[in-house]
């Protein structure tokens, strides 16, 4: 990088660049500078070493603060006797504790001024008698969005929790344990965490996300116990006790009392379970896992934009998918595809329902086709357009045409174009039914849909083909000779597979042990 | 087969300033890269058993940081944003393509700049050293920086630009040095 050529490069553009970084630089220059970035490699090569030398400058001056290097060492006395952290604490805070901390570590000391990087949260020192082997700090405060903790407890991210109950009031948190599940508490909710790999739910909802390395993650509640063996499902208690568990992906065990003590169900992908305060044993259930906030959803789990790698972004509770189009004379497309990641298996040999509700942008993008579909399509190669021939059923809503879907794509495209009501934005309410269960067979010869817009009926009971691994996606587009952009919203989004609609279920599926 | 612990740690760890200069290039301010350093620093743990070994990390752990940054913008509704996203775009993709395709080259010259800098910081005069720790270290603002050094914010601007110009050609002239 040294050796750019300097020749071509403007005369004052260090100058530029100095002011830039120091805060002062006027609106012309700032203008001038984006112009000649956007349109010149060597301006942007020289702008690269010019910052790379800037964070170079800051890490090379920066003093570790006294008061981060004495929290560390305070920390490492406080927690000697504790639960997860017994004995070893003093040696491997450093060493393999300091696994999860040492990032953090290294960027509060770069900072110069987190001088409170981590909190130990121990609010009942009362609450549980040490046990088992001597081990770290049993989870870590990963991460959070609008949190709100009881007692007015502020916790920072990187906070280690000791065993001990925690209460999220209102807002989203991520744990991270020291297993390696991870889990999203949507307060109110209230949890005890047992060691680094177990948790007691006394009320609330949360979702743990349980990779291969953290199998055998157990959540228990009043009334049971899940044991999940390398999946993410949601798991709420009720006031009274009544445990309702979703499995997103994977395979979970659910019993009442102790899964180790007897009756427990095995549930796979896409089944609901329930322990109820006063039944004998767990039972499937048929109620869906609702999306219903985003926010307090594990996005990056889930939702991922397929042509940019990057995962969907999610605000105010809602998922914002962008709609642009770079114009600039000649019609440019451009889509974003987003997916849910997990194939949808479960789906053959049962009735699924799909609901929820879009909002197309209205603003920044005048003058543009745009369009928000749901589509279930094979997942094979690049997610398709909805208008294209992978896509087997598709809900497409536009102010163009205001609603329409596509069914069996391939060489028996059908469109059902309903309405066409220029510049209706929404919202749309979109219900989608796909049924592949026995009667659905007998009945038509295959797997049908339905799909309603709006209140209006779409598609009713059509033939569709029903790939092996069908999958869920979100995609947007939009197309214009001007340049725009802007964002569609989807919230309350649901997926529900029905247990067993038919009497009987198939073999390998759901079993009661 | 994913990373051992250990490993993945190791690589976090020694990608922590390189990576936090790629952030700096996005978002400019320093404070705010290490703000989303932290964040991505998070989410590179979340999704450690995502990361191919045999790939380049620094690749992947830009890609990540790249993301966070447009989230943090979005977050803050763009007001501090200086550039354009299709600016950004092209700035990030040129620095992680550079990254995929010349890894190892990328890491040694970035090694050698480091201590280029370390050794052109000593020769400064004690006055622009301290100048540059106010500013970077205590993370002054330029008008507290000048009433603490007796001049104006301009003038602190100015002299700013004059010992980053002082490095950048001391810089340079090591590495041709060295070079030779």
């Amino acid at each position: 990088m040294s050796n750019t050529d300097r020749n071509q490069l403007p005369s004052d553009l260090w100058q530029v660049l100095s002011t830039l970084v120091d805060g002062t630089i006027s609106p012309a220059d700032r203008a001038r500078l984006e112009g000649m970035l956007r349109s010149d490699r060597v301006v942007r090569d020289a702008y690269r070493a010019f910052m790379q030398m800037e964070s170079m400058l800051a890490w090379q001056l920066v003093q570790p603060p006294a008061e981060a290097v004495a929290d560390v060492v305070r920390l490492e006395e406080d927690r000697a006797g504790e639960d997860c952290s017994r004995s070893s604490v003093a040696r491997s805070l450093w060493k393999r504790s300091a696994v999860w901390l040492l990032p953090l570590v290294a960027t509060a000391m770069t900072a110069g001024m987190i001088a409170l990087f981590m909190v130990v949260v121990r609010p009942d020192r009362n609450a549980r008698p040490p046990a088992g082997p001597a081990i770290d700090a049993c989870a870590l405060l990963a991460d959070f969005t609008d949190a709100e903790w009881a007692d007015g407890l502020r916790i920072e991210r990187g906070a280690a929790f000791a065993p001990g109950p925690l209460r999220l009031v209102a807002g989203s948190a991520q744990l991270r344990f020291r297993s390696g599940a991870f889990v999203t508490l949507s307060g109110p909710a209230e949890i005890e965490v047992l060691d680094g790999n177990s948790l007691f739910l006394r009320s609330g909802r949360i979702i743990p996300y349980v990779p291969h390395a953290a199998k055998g993650f157990t959540v228990i509640s009043p009334t049971g116990e899940v044991i999940d063996l390398g999946t993410e499902f949601a798991i709420s208690v009720d006031a009274d006790g009544q445990t309702d568990v979703h499995v997103i992906s994977g395979d979970v065990q659910l019993a009442r009392g102790r899964v180790a003590q007897g009756t427990f169900l095995t549930m796979k992908q896409g089944f609901g379970g329930r322990v109820a305060p006063t039944a004998a044993a767990p039972e499937f259930i048929d109620t869906p896992l609702v999306f219903d906030d985003f926010s307090a959803y594990p996005p990056t789990l889930h939702w991922q934009d397929i042509d940019s790698g990057r995962v969907a972004t999610i605000h105010d509770g809602q998922l914002a998918i962008p709609v642009e189009h770079r114009g600039r004379g000649i019609t440019k497309q451009r889509s974003s595809r987003i997916v849910l990641e997990h194939d949808f298996s479960a789906m053959r040999g049962r009735r699924t329902a799909i609901s929820f509700r879009g909002l197309l942008p209205e603003a920044g993008i005048d003058g543009a086709n745009r369009w928000l579909a749901c589509v279930i399509d094979d997942g094979s190669g690049d997610p398709p357009l909805a208008m294209e021939r992978e896509a087997v059923l598709a809900a497409l809503v536009s102010p163009h045409f205001q609603a329409a879907a596509r069914i069996d794509g391939g060489n028996n495209q059908q469109t059902r174009v309903f309405s066409r009501d220029k510049d209706a934005i929404g919202p749309y309410q979109v219900f989608m039914t796909i049924d592949d269960t026995p009667a659905a067979h007998a009945a038509y010869g295959g797997a049908v849909a339905d799909v309603t817009v709006n209140g209006q009926s779409v598609i009713q009971r059509e033939r569709i083909r029903l790939p092996d691994r069908p999958r869920i996606g979100l995609q947007t587009y939009g197309s214009s000779t001007v340049r725009g952009r802007g964002e569609a919203l989807v919230d309350d989004f649901s997926v529900s597979v029905s247990v067993d609609p038919a009497g009987g279920n198939p073999a390998s599926e759901p079993q009661v042990h | 087969m994913a990373l051992s612990h250990d490993e993945f740690v190791a690589l976090l760890t020694s990608s922590q300033r390189r990576l936090c200069g790629f952030i700096c290039t996005l978002v400019v301010d320093l404070t705010d890269a290490e703000e989303v350093l932290q964040e991505t620093n998070l989410t590179l743990w979340q999704q450690a058993d995502r990361f191919e070994p045999g790939t380049d990390f620094m690749a992947w752990a830009c890609r990540v940081a790249h993301f966070k940054v447009l989230k943090w913008r979005d977050a803050r509704k763009r007001q501090r944003a200086h550039f354009d996203d299709d600016v950004l775009d092209v700035i990030a993709s040129e620095a992680i393509e550079e990254q995929r395709m010349h890894g190892q080259l990328a890491a040694e010259q970035y090694e050698l700049r480091r201590l280029a800098l370390a050794a052109c910081l000593d020769e400064l005069s004690d006055r622009n050293r301290n100048t540059l720790m106010l500013r970077y270290n205590g993370r002054h603002s330029l008008t507290s920086i000048g009433a603490e050094l007796g001049r104006t914010a301009n003038a602190v601007s100015q002299l700013l630009h004059r010992i980053r110009s002082a490095l950048r050609e001391c810089m340079d002239r090591r590495l041709t040095e060295t070079a030779l």
